[in-house]
């Protein structure tokens, strides 16, 4: 099989044949034919226009390799967080005692460098926005406690302690966490539906030959959120709405009634 | 009203060379200079005088809402002066009730939910706060009303409701601070009957802070204040 934009350059279609020369096992120039039985189009340039898949038992023919012998074993898993351990439990097994075993980002250290500077970018702007958040809710949690200093100069005075109070105004912070949690679900669940499941078109941007660390990238771009990010995003986002509601907590309880009471 | 109160003390309010001073920009202001004062219990007292001759001060000290700059104040025989905010926090809770010039009820409260607050603070059991908020609401005129906030009553509704929050806990003492000094004449009078059948029959103490005649005149005793000193004191037969 080979790709579309190669198969053009090359004008061959499906079952016309194709002279291949590489080098084998022993550094000779060895040469084969094969026949095409399929033309693929992946839409990225740098895959359609080089890429041919041939049948490994032929390849291992041509460069004298052993049935069981292979230059390259790619194992794709479902979640690449869970390389490290892939990893062990192939390094561990007798058929690799004399293979190196990779992770990706081992393999491909280009690309793991700029992913993790890219992912120190992120940690960074998504701090940068939790003090904004925490700033808000900061905000609007003192608004809250300041409008209704006489309210709450009348609770003390008839005889509301300040620790009830400051528990008062930290349930108010509970629910508001809550209440906010559950409208930013509703608001963002759609978007991130989209993301994950549609994504963004970029080729239109970048092309579709897009490479980034020295791999190819999809052009699509898709979200995907794991149950520890959305449990660390939601837990954060609850803390930091707790953390903001503690100081106009303490402040409510700290104004001494006959000031409060002065308040228009 | 508890008449174990009665057995205990005489004196529902002792105050001890109080004086309150405040800082106004680089001077210091004697908002109260120098007063000791006692309140009997059952009393139905007026602290009368012009404009910041110091009333205000003295209810706010007795009422635990201001500490005292030197001196003590007893309020059922406990020193106040040496309560930390959250024990004054019980004193007010459980002994004394509050009327404000200004009513000072809660906005989104009904008038029961106003009244059954502080038997809420007081952890009073669903049943027996029911029970004593309706019969209190009755005794200040508002059956029928308990549903209303305080933005659908007048001003003389709202300052029964207040009074209605600052006895249903029968406390040893109402402080009313100008109690009628927002309501029309008439109304003034019926809220001033009100409190005085209360503290007829049920024995309440009040003790006002006002400069309205007609308070003063129903007083069976009157302090007069003035630049924060008692200048007269006057008891009734």
């Amino acid at each position: 099989m080979i790709g579309s934009k190669l198969a053009k350059k090359l004008q061959v279609r499906i079952g016309k044949k194709i002279v291949y020369t590489t080098t084998d096992t022993y550094g000779e120039i060895v040469s084969d034919i094969a026949r095409v039985t399929g033309i693929f189009t992946t839409g990225i340039d740098m895959v359609d226009g080089v890429m041919a898949l041939l049948p490994i038992r032929s390849v291992q023919r041509t460069l004298n390799y052993k049935s069981d012998e292979a230059t390259v074993i790619a194992v794709m898993i479902k979640d690449q967080r869970h390389a490290e351990g892939m990893r062990d439990r192939i390094a561990a097994l007798p058929e690799s005692e004399n293979a190196a075993v990779l992770t990706w980002k081992k393999s491909q250290p280009d690309l793991a460098g700029v992913i993790a500077f890219d992912k120190a970018g992120n940690y960074i702007s998504q701090f940068l926005v939790g003090l904004l958040i925490a700033a808000g809710i900061l905000n609007t949690m003192l608004m809250s406690v300041l409008e209704r200093t006489r309210e709450f100069g009348v609770m003390m005075a008839v005889g509301m302690s300040p620790r009830v109070l400051f528990r008062l105004v930290m349930v108010e912070s509970f629910w508001m966490a809550i209440v906010g949690l559950l409208f930013g679900i509703i608001i963002t669940a759609p978007w991130y539906y989209f993301l994950y499941n549609t994504g963004i078109d970029f080729s239109g941007a970048f092309g579709s030959d897009f490479s980034y660390g020295g791999v190819i990238v999809d052009p699509v771009f898709k979200a995907r959120l794991f149950k520890e990010s959305i449990m660390a995003i939601l837990g954060g986002l609850f803390m930091l709405a707790l953390l903001a509601g503690l100081y106009p907590a303490w402040r409510a309880g700290r104004i001494p009634p006959v000031d409060s009471l002065k308040t228009i | 009203m508890n008449k174990d109160l009665h057995a205990r003390v005489k004196h529902i309010v002792r105050m001890q060379d109080v004086v309150k001073t405040y800082r106004q920009g680089k001077v210091d202001v004697h908002a109260v200079n120098s007063v000791s004062l006692e309140i009997e219990l059952g009393d139905f007292a007026v602290l009368c005088g012009p404009s910041g001759s110091g009333k205000t001060s003295i209810l706010n000290l007795i009422g635990g809402l201001d500490v005292p700059s030197s001196g003590r104040v007893w309020v059922d025989d406990i020193d106040l002066s040496t309560l930390s905010s959250s024990e004054l926090s019980e004193v007010r809770k459980n002994r004394i009730g509050f009327v404000f010039q200004a009513y000072n009820l809660i906005p989104v409260m009904t008038a029961y939910e106003n009244a059954e607050f502080v038997l809420n603070l007081q952890g009073v059991s669903e049943a027996e706060c029911h029970e004593r908020v309706m019969q209190t609401l009755y005794a200040v005129g508002l059956e029928g009303l308990e549903h209303r906030r305080p933005d659908e009553m007048s001003g003389g509704q709202q300052q029964r409701v207040a009074i209605a929050r600052a006895i249903v806990t029968s406390p040893a003492i109402v402080l009313a601070d100008e109690p009628t000094a927002n309501v029309d004449s008439h109304t003034a009078e019926s809220l001033l009957d009100l409190m005085q059948k209360l503290n007829r029959e049920e024995g309440i103490t009040f003790l006002f802070s006002t400069h309205d005649q007609h308070v003063i005149d129903r007083a069976r005793r009157v302090v007069r204040v003035h630049d924060g000193k008692i200048e007269a004191d006057h008891v009734s037969a």
